[in-house]
C-alpha cells in the first residue's frame, strides 16, 4: 500500500503539469485576482448580479472624481450605490435600514489631482454581518486602489512631458524605457502609499469594539486554496486511467495485493498533496504576498482547528477523487468534464467571491458543494479568527460529504 | 511430472461474446508450453484469468496445487506476468519500476535490491538502469518489460506476445533469456504469440487457440505430423523416368514426380518423356514428398551420386503450425 503511494508521488513530482497546477498556478491566481484588479475585476461581479449589494454614499466632494468613484463602486464592483445628503445617511444606519454608507471627502477631487495627499474615505458600517462588511470593504478599496494607480501613473506621465518639453535634446525614442521603470515605480508606491485609503468605522451603539483589520488576501486566499485544493480530485483519477491505459494495473491486480490496499495506496498521494498544497498557499500568503505589496495571511487564532479544517478538506478532496475515479473512464471525462465540474462546484461554492456578496439562493445552492463548508470554515478562521466551535458545522458537513462520496465510489468503483 | 498448471474449462463472457469459450489444459512444471492463436483469439484473456487480473465467468484453474479463485494470494506468488502491453511506468528508471514491482510482491531491503541486479543481469540493461522509462529504445522496454514480471522469481512465468514490434537483435535476446530462465531455472513458461516460428523455436507443446477455443494441444512434432511429411524440391541438370522410379523407390521417400519447368514460354508442354530439349540443358525440378525430409534428402543425394547427377538447387518445405492451423481452421493465423 505505501509502496503505491510512494511510487504515485514519484511519479507526481517527475510530472511538471501536475505540480504547477497544484502549486503554482493558485499563487498566480491569487496574485493577479487579488493584487490588480481586487475584488472587482475578478470576474464574479459580472457574472451574477441581480441583487448588488446596496451601498449609500455620501458624496460631500460632488466634483468629477467622486463622480469618477461612485461609477466605478457601481460597475466594477457590483454595488448598488444611493447618494444621501450625510444627516440622512447617517439617520438610516442608526436605523439599520442601510447597512453602509461610504463617505467622500469635501475636496477629495482636489487632493487626487494634486497627488500628494493621501484621502481617506471612510466606510460606516452598521451590520453584524462581518462578511458583507468586509466584501463591501474590500470592493471599495478594489475601485479606489485602481483609481490610484490610475492618478498616480497619469501623473509620472505628465512628470515626462515635462522633462521633455525641459529638455528638447530629450530622446523620445528611449522614452519607453524611462517610462517603465517610472510606472513600475509609481505601482509599487501606490501599493505602499495609495492616494486613497479607505478606512472603516462602526456606531459604537453596535458594540462589536474587535478591529480586525480585514483584507482581499484573507478573502482570496481561503477561497482560492479551497478551488484548487479540490482541483487535486482529479489526480488519482488520472492516475489510475494511466495505470489502465499503460497496463501496469494488470501487473498490480496480478499481484498479491488486496484490492482495498491497492484502492487507499492510489489515494494516499491525493491526500498527501492536498496537506503540502494548504501548507504552501498559506505559507504564501504570510511570507511571499507581504513582499509583493498585498498583505500579509493571517492564520486566526486557533491553530488545532486550522489543522484539523485542512485534514478533512484533504479528506473529502481524496474521497471526491475515488469517486472521480470510478465515474470518469476516459481522459476527457476526467480532465474536461470532471475539471469543468470541480470549477462550477469551486464557482457556487464560494471559491471566487464570498457568496455573501451575492445573493441567498446562490448562497443555498453553495450549500450542497463540499467547497462551501471548506470555504466558509477557513473564513470562519482565518478572517474572522473564531475557533473550534465555529468550524463544527463545517467539519461535519466535510466528513459527511468524504463518507457519500468514498461509499459511492468504492461502489461504482471497477477494478478490470 | 507434475502439473503447476490444470486450467479447468475457462470461461469470459462480455455480454453475448464468449472471449473463451472454455479452455482446459495443462502445463507440466518445467515446461514451455505456447498459446498460438490469431489476434482476438481470446489468448490474453486466458492469460487474465490464470492471473487474477479477470474473474472467470465459469470455471477454474489451479496453479500450483492452489485454486486461482480460493487461494488467490498464494497463486499470485508463483505467477510472474509479463503483459502483452508495455505495463512500466515510463517516467521513473527502469530500477525503480522494478523495485516497485519488487516490493508489491512483499520483497524488501537487501533481498529486493538483489533480485532487482539480478533480472537487469538477465535481460542485460545493467548500465542503463537509472534512465527513465521512456528514453529507452523499443526493445529494451521490452526487456524491462520481461524482468519487471520476474523480480519476485515465478515458478511459472506468463509471456504475453512479448516481442510485438521488436528488432531483430532485441527478439533474440529475448529468446534467449526464455529458454535461459526455463533451462537453468528451471521456470514453467507460459508463452502466447501468433508467430509460430517464435512457438516452434521455444514451445515443447502448443495450444492452439481460435474464438476462445482450443482447437489443437500436442507436442509441435505431433502437431505437424498430422499434416504428414514435408516436401523437397530438387533442381537437377537431367532427369529421367528410370531416375524417377529409383528416387520414389528410396525407403524415406513417398513419392517423386516432374514439375514443371520454371520458364516454358517457347516450349510449350510435350508429354513427360522429353524434357530437355537438346541443346538447352535447362535445369529439371523434382519435387519429392516423404515423411522426414531428412532422411529423405540422405538417401536421394546417394542416389544422385550413384548416377553421377549433379544437383543445382535444394528446397525443403517443413510443414509448420502456420500449416497446421490452415489445415485446421481454413484461415491464416495473422492477416
Ligand atoms: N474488456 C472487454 N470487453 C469486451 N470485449 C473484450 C474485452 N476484452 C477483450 N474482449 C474481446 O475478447 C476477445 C479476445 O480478446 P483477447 O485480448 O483475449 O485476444 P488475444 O488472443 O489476446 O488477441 P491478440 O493476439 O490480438 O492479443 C476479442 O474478441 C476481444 O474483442
Ligand atoms: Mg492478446
Amino acid at each position: 500500500m505505501l509502496s503505491i503511494a510512494w511510487k504515485d508521488l514519484l511519479i507526481l513530482f517527475k510530472d511538471r503539469n501536475s505540480l504547477v497546477g497544484a502549486f503554482l498556478l493558485p499563487i498566480v491566481f491569487i496574485i493577479v485576482f487579488l493584487g490588480v484588479s481586487g475584488l472587482s475585476g475578478g470576474g464574479g461581479g459580472e457574472s451574477a448580479d441581480p441583487e448588488k449589494v446596496p451601498l449609500a454614499v455620501v458624496d460631500n466632494d460632488g466634483r468629477d472624481a467622486a463622480a469618477t468613484l461612485r461609477a466605478n463602486l457601481e460597475a466594477r464592483a457590483g454595488l448598488a450605490i444611493t447618494v444621501y445628503p450625510e444627516a440622512e445617511a447617517m439617520a438610516k444606519l442608526e436605523a439599520q435600514e442601510v447597512t453602509h454608507v461610504l463617505v467622500i471627502p469635501a475636496g477629495f477631487t482636489a487632493d487626487l489631482a494634486a497627488g500628494n495627499v493621501t484621502t481617506t474615505l471612510v466606510l460606516k458600517t452598521n451590520t453584524l454581518d462581518r462578511g458583507r462588511s468586509e466584501a463591501v470593504l474590500m470592493a471599495v478599496e478594489g475601485v479606489t486602489r485602481n483609481m490610484s494607480l490610475e492618478r498616480q501613473i497619469v501623473a509620472s506621465l505628465e512628470a515626462l512631458a515635462r522633462m521633455q518639453a525641459a529638455n528638447p535634446s530629450f530622446d523620445p525614442s528611449t522614452s519607453a524605457e524611462l517610462a517603465i521603470p517610472i510606472a513600475q515605480r509609481q505601482f509599487q508606491e501606490s501599493q505602499g502609499r495609495p492616494l486613497v485609503s479607505v478606512t472603516q468605522a462602526q456606531p459604537a451603539s453596535l458594540g462589536q469594539k474587535e478591529n480586525v483589520e480585514i483584507s482581499g488576501v484573507q478573502i482570496g486566499v481561503p477561497g482560492f486554496a479551497v478551488l484548487f485544493i479540490f482541483l487535486t480530485a482529479q489526480i488519482t483519477a488520472r492516475s489510475i486511467h494511466d495505470e489502465k491505459k499503460t497496463g501496469t494495473f494488470r501487473r498490480l491486480l496480478a499481484a498479491p495485493v488486496g484490492k482495498w490496499p491497492m484502492l487507499v495506496g492510489k489515494l494516499i498521494p491525493n491526500f498527501v498533496v492536498v496537506l503540502l498544497q494548504a501548507v504552501f498557499l498559506f505559507a504564501t500568503g504570510m511570507f511571499v504576498l507581504p513582499l509583493i505589496g498585498l498583505d500579509s495571511l493571517g492564520l486566526g487564532n486557533d491553530p488545532a482547528a486550522l489543522v484539523l479544517l485542512v485534514l478533512a478538506t484533504a479528506l473529502c478532496c481524496t474521497c471526491l477523487g475515488i469517486l472521480i475515479a470510478a465515474i470518469a473512464r476516459t481522459e476527457a471525462q476526467i480532465g474536461g468534464i470532471a475539471g469543468l465540474v470541480l470549477w462550477v462546484l469551486a464557482f457556487l461554492g464560494g471559491s471566487f467571491i464570498p457568496l455573501f456578496l451575492i445573493n441567498e439562493s446562490m448562497a443555498t445552492i453553495g450549500q450542497v458543494t463540499p467547497h462551501f463548508w471548506a470555504v466558509t470554515g477557513f473564513y470562519d478562521l482565518l478572517t474572522r479568527g473564531l475557533g473550534m466551535a465555529s468550524i463544527v458545522d463545517s467539519l461535519a458537513a466535510l466528513l459527511g460529504f468524504s463518507a457519500v462520496f468514498f461509499i459511492v465510489g468504492a461502489w461504482r468503483f471497477e477494478f478490470d | 511430472m507434475p502439473h503447476i498448471l490444470e486450467a479447468d474449462k475457462l470461461v469470459k463472457k462480455y455480454g453475448d461474446l464468449a472471449a473463451v469459450d472454455g479452455i482446459s489444459f495443462d502445463v507440466e512444471e518445467g515446461e514451455v508450453f505456447g498459446l498460438l492463436g490469431p489476434n482476438g483469439a481470446g489468448k490474453t484473456t486466458t492469460i487474465s484469468m490464470l492471473t487474477g487480473v479477470l474473474e472467470p465467468t465459469s470455471g477454474t484453474a489451479r496453479i500450483g496445487g492452489h485454486d486461482i479463485l480460493t487461494e488467490p494470494k498464494a497463486v499470485k506468488q508463483i505467477n510472474g506476468l509479463v503483459p502483452q502491453d508495455l505495463a512500466l511506468y515510463p517516467t521513473l528508471s527502469a530500477r525503480t519500476n522494478l523495485q516497485f514491482f519488487g516490493r508489491i510482491y512483499g520483497l524488501r531491503g537487501k533481498a529486493l535490491s538483489e533480485r532487482v541486479e539480478d533480472v537487469l543481469r538477465v535481460v542485460a540493461l545493467t548500465e542503463r538502469a537509472n534512465d527513465p522509462i521512456e528514453k529507452y529504445s523499443g526493445g529494451m522496454k521490452r526487456r524491462i518489460n520481461i524482468a519487471a514480471g520476474l523480480v519476485h522469481q515465478p515458478r511459472l512465468l506468463f509471456l504475453d506476445e512479448p516481442t510485438v514490434g521488436v528488432d531483430p537483435q532485441s527478439r533474440n535476446h529475448i529468446f534467449e533469456s526464455v529458454l535461459q530462465l526455463n533451462r537453468d531455472r528451471g521456470m514453467s513458461i507460459i508463452y502466447t504469440s501468433h508467430y509460430m516460428e517464435e512457438v516452434e523455436l521455444l514451445c515443447n507443446r502448443v495450444a492452439i487457440v481460435d474464438q476462445g477455443r482450443i482447437i489443437a494441444m500436442d507436442t509441435i512434432r505431433n502437431l505437424i505430423g498430422m499434416l504428414g511429411g514435408g516436401v523437397i524440391q530438387i533442381g537437377l541438370e537431367r532427369v529421367d523416368d528410370e531416375m524417377l522410379a529409383a528416387i520414389s523407390a528410396l525407403p524415406a521417400v513417398t513419392g517423386a514426380s516432374r514439375v514443371a519447368p520454371p520458364a516454358p514460354a517457347t516450349a510449350p508442354e510435350e508429354g513427360p518423356a522429353v524434357l530437355a530439349p537438346p541443346g538447352a540443358p535447362e535445369p529439371t525440378l523434382v519435387k519429392i514428398e516423404s515423411k522426414r525430409s531428412q532422411d529423405a534428402l540422405v538417401q536421394v543425394i546417394g542416389c544422385l551420386n550413384e548416377r553421377d547427377v549433379a544437383f543445382t538447387s535444394i528446397e525443403i518445405f517443413e510443414p509448420n503450425l502456420e500449416s497446421v492451423f490452415l489445415h485446421l481452421t481454413g484461415k491464416k493465423l495473422r492477416e
